[in-house]
């Protein structure tokens, strides 16, 4: 298959053309220094540019910008100080309405505030934010106060909801408000009909240009904003549409926009081509010229964009794509998906599962939901467990009143635990309970541990060396299946599995050093069957192994079979 | 990075980022914005790379931070039909097209993986830690990209 794969992609070439003369001409010329800004010099900039807006009657693209980011950064290698600035517009109106002032007091508290540290933090502490900031960049409980504050003072709220919208869905979720020529791919849209998404335009005498479309609706909070690069290199112009509508029109080398207040919502249309495109941009169809910018404004019926409606988001995601192929929603559960495979909401709804099924001694629920093989450790001995049907008779020494105690005290509310992860795998009743993702969309009990000392765990060689050969006899003298491992001196072992009247397995078994577990993990050198290994025995022996199959792609071992080797040891 | 080594690098690796970005976006043209953007922060580079083996492997990190970026961007939110993808290469052999094919109409996080491992030859562990993921998530992700290329390309499948 690899060969197969490596012939088909070694035949799929880049086309654009990358040349080092280039590159200076490209090299962002302004950057922002967000570390170094003063978030009182910010704030008084704002007042002074709100202050201008209102008096010079600015309706163009300066009464968008929002204040300069300005820093002194130091060159580490000249010692050098530069200002540095960028221009940035937000997409929520004009500078003096509620949006885009609060908008611009958020930019300024993320410009002294650390953003990153907040992220880590989130990162340690998964759930500590609450769910309503989901559709914000908000990370920690100060950055939430501050939201707070900002969207209070300005009479906003925040966004609670948004669905992706297919391309064929744009009439039924906003109105119809393309004309013929004029496409929209998918894009999303907010509870308050906000909404954004990436088009493109068949142009008389010009040809097909990309834009990218949003309508902010007034009265909610919207993080976005867009760097149009030097406001002072645009020419603005206002335009009447063949609509009837006036727009503000914008065109720089680079960029082009068309502004309008639609009263109740604002629109920003980013087009992307400029006066001076790129002649070695294959994708190009040219210079992009004032006509052109006013072509494209005619495609449009801004009209049929107000007044806004809500937009039935349910019936938007029953016509949406499926669950699986959507990015992941919130701030929140990247964090958790990052680290652990699983979203928050999963892992919350998995552990009340558990949780439920434990405290009403659900028995063989509860054995369901545990990974097996496992290791039944105690004080006394250790005792590997293949299967939920042979752990029940230890039932009672795992699933103690002490280990309920500690679940129970873990509960924020009947569906919420206090749940945390490490290594991949989110814990839960202060460590006793481990769970996680087995494959997508299923997680599985992985440790047990109650106050008395027993627990339910991976179990084998971590400390040992469990080089040697396992054998399965079936009472007899002959060997039928072996398991041989050879040590390689790293960590990691060569294995030949031999499966009596089956095949005969040869490939490498390695410990996974993320999850530290304590099992072997195999693949066959020809990466057709996938196997995890587990042992018993205490710290000195290892009495008996097993081989659960994992993965395969052979018709005679199915995922699932395990095969035991009682009768050996190292 | 002198001029010389910047040239040299791009006639190496220039279809090697271009594919990884053509496997997150699945869509030609944001692939290529991505090479350029790639390339961009490899002339910014002030470190010296140790090896060439070291530059192979900054530009895949580099190149997923980029692909990953633009995707989570606001403004970026094109999903194109496999049938409405222009620009498909001309392939030598039928059974490389319906590869192709197969793999572009997975989902992004599965085409990624399969890149990753099958053409970059990475490990499990080094594409868990360049996509932020546990190794098994990885791996589960692979198990499921094959198991739909099989279920896809039953005799293409059974031939390789």
């Amino acid at each position: 298959m690899r060969e197969l794969y490596r012939q088909t992609f070694s035949q799929v070439h880049s086309s654009t053309v990358i040349r080092w003369e280039d590159m200076e001409a490209m090299r962002p010329k302004k950057r922002i220094s967000k570390n170094l800004i003063m978030l009182a010099a910010v704030v008084a900039l704002l007042t002074v540019l709100s202050a201008a807006a209102v008096a010079g009657d600015w309706f163009g693209l300066r009464g968008l910008l929002l204040p300069q980011d300005v820093a002194t950064p130091i060159d580490p290698e000249t010692g050098e100080q530069a200002v540095e600035t960028v221009d940035m517009i937000g997409l929520s109106g004009y500078l003096d309405s509620p949006e885009n002032k609060a908008l611009a007091e958020w930019q300024a508290f993320l410009d002294g505030y650390d953003v990153m540290a907040a992220a880590k933090w989130l990162d340690a502490h998964p759930g500590a934010v609450d769910k309503k900031y989901a559709l914000y960049g908000v990370y920690d409980r100060e950055m939430a106060e501050k939201l707070d504050e900002i969207v209070e003072k300005y009479g906003l709220a925040l966004h609670t909801d948004r669905e992706i919208v297919l391309p064929d869905g744009w009439s039924t979720a906003a109105g119809d408000f393309l004309l013929e020529g004029n496409t929209a791919y998918s894009g999303y849209i907010y509870e308050d009909g906000t909404f954004a998404y990436d088009g493109d335009a068949g142009l008389p005498g010009y040809g097909l240009v990309d834009y990218q479309f949003r309508r902010s609706v007034r009265g909610c909070f919207n993080e976005v904003t867009l760097n149009i690069g030097d406001v002072s290199d645009y020419r603005e112009w206002t335009y009447e549409t063949a609509c009837g509508e006036t727009v503000t029109l914008a065109l720089s080398q680079f960029k082009g926009l068309i502004l309008i207040d639609l009263g109740d919502s604002f629109v920003t249309v980013n087009v992307l081509a400029g006066t001076e495109t790129d002649p070695d941009d294959i994708f190009s169809s040219g210079a992009f010229a004032a006509e052109n910018l006013e072509n494209l404004a005619d495609l449009f019926d801004f009209a049929a964009l107000t007044p806004v409606k809500a937009p039935d988001l349910d019936t938007i995601a029953e016509n949406s794509i499926p669950e699986g192929a959507r990015p992941p929603e919130t701030l929140e559960e990247d964090a958790i998906y990052a680290a652990t495979g699983m979203e928050d909401s999963f892992a919350q709804s998995f552990y009340c599962g558990f949780y439920k099924a434990v405290e009403e001694d659900r028995r063989e629920d509860v054995s369901n939901m545990i990974a097996w093989p496992r290791v039944l450790a105690s004080e006394k001995e250790e005792i590997l467990i293949m299967t939920a049907e042979e752990f029940l008779p230890y039932y009672d020494e795992v699933i103690t009143q002490g280990l309920k105690d500690v679940m129970s005290e873990n509960q924020y509310t009947e569906g919420r635990a206090d749940l945390f992860y490490h290594d991949g795998s989110v814990g839960a009743a202060g460590g006793a309970v481990w769970f996680t993702l087995v494959e997508d969309g299923k997680a599985e009990i992985i440790t047990l541990q109650n106050p008395e000392g027993v627990s339910v765990r991976y179990g084998g060689h971590i400390g040992r060396n469990v080089a040697g050969v396992y054998t399965d006899t079936q009472g007899t003298d002959e060997v039928y299946s072996s398991l041989e491992l050879c040590d390689r001196g790293d960590g990691t072992y060569d294995a030949a599995i031999s499966l009596y009247r089956l095949t005969t397995l040869d490939g490498m078994a390695a410990p996974r050093y993320d999850r530290g577990d304590g099992m072997l993990y195999f693949t066959s050198e020809d990466q057709l069957v996938e196997a995890v290994i587990g042992f018993s025995g205490d710290t000195s022996t290892v009495d008996t192994a097993a081989v659960t199959i994992t993965y395969s792609e052979l018709s005679n071992i199915q995922v699932g079979d395990t095969f035991r080797f009682p009768d050996g040891g190292v | 990075m002198e001029q010389s080594e910047f040239q040299a690098a791009v006639v190496q690796y220039q279809d090697m980022v271009y594919r990884i970005a053509l496997h997150q976006f699945g869509v030609p043209q944001d692939a290529e914005d991505a090479v350029q953007e790639v390339f961009l922060r490899l002339y910014m580079e002030k470190k010296p790379f140790e090896s060439g083996e070291h530059l192979r492997r900054w530009l895949i990190r580099v190149s997923i931070n980029v692909c990953k970026d633009a995707l989570k961007s606001p403004w970026r939110k094109r999903r194109v039909p496999m049938e409405a993808i222009p620009d498909q290469p001309v392939f030598d052999r039928p059974e490389e097209r319906e590869l192709y094919q197969a793999v572009m109409s997975l989902p992004e996080k599965y085409r990624t993986v399969l890149d990753l491992f099958y053409y970059e030859e990475l490990s499990t562990k080094e594409i868990a830690a360049l996509l932020g993921l546990r190794q098994s998530a990885v791996t589960t992700r692979l198990s499921r990209a094959r198991e739909q290329l099989k279920e896809q390309l039953k005799e293409v499948w059974k031939d390789a």
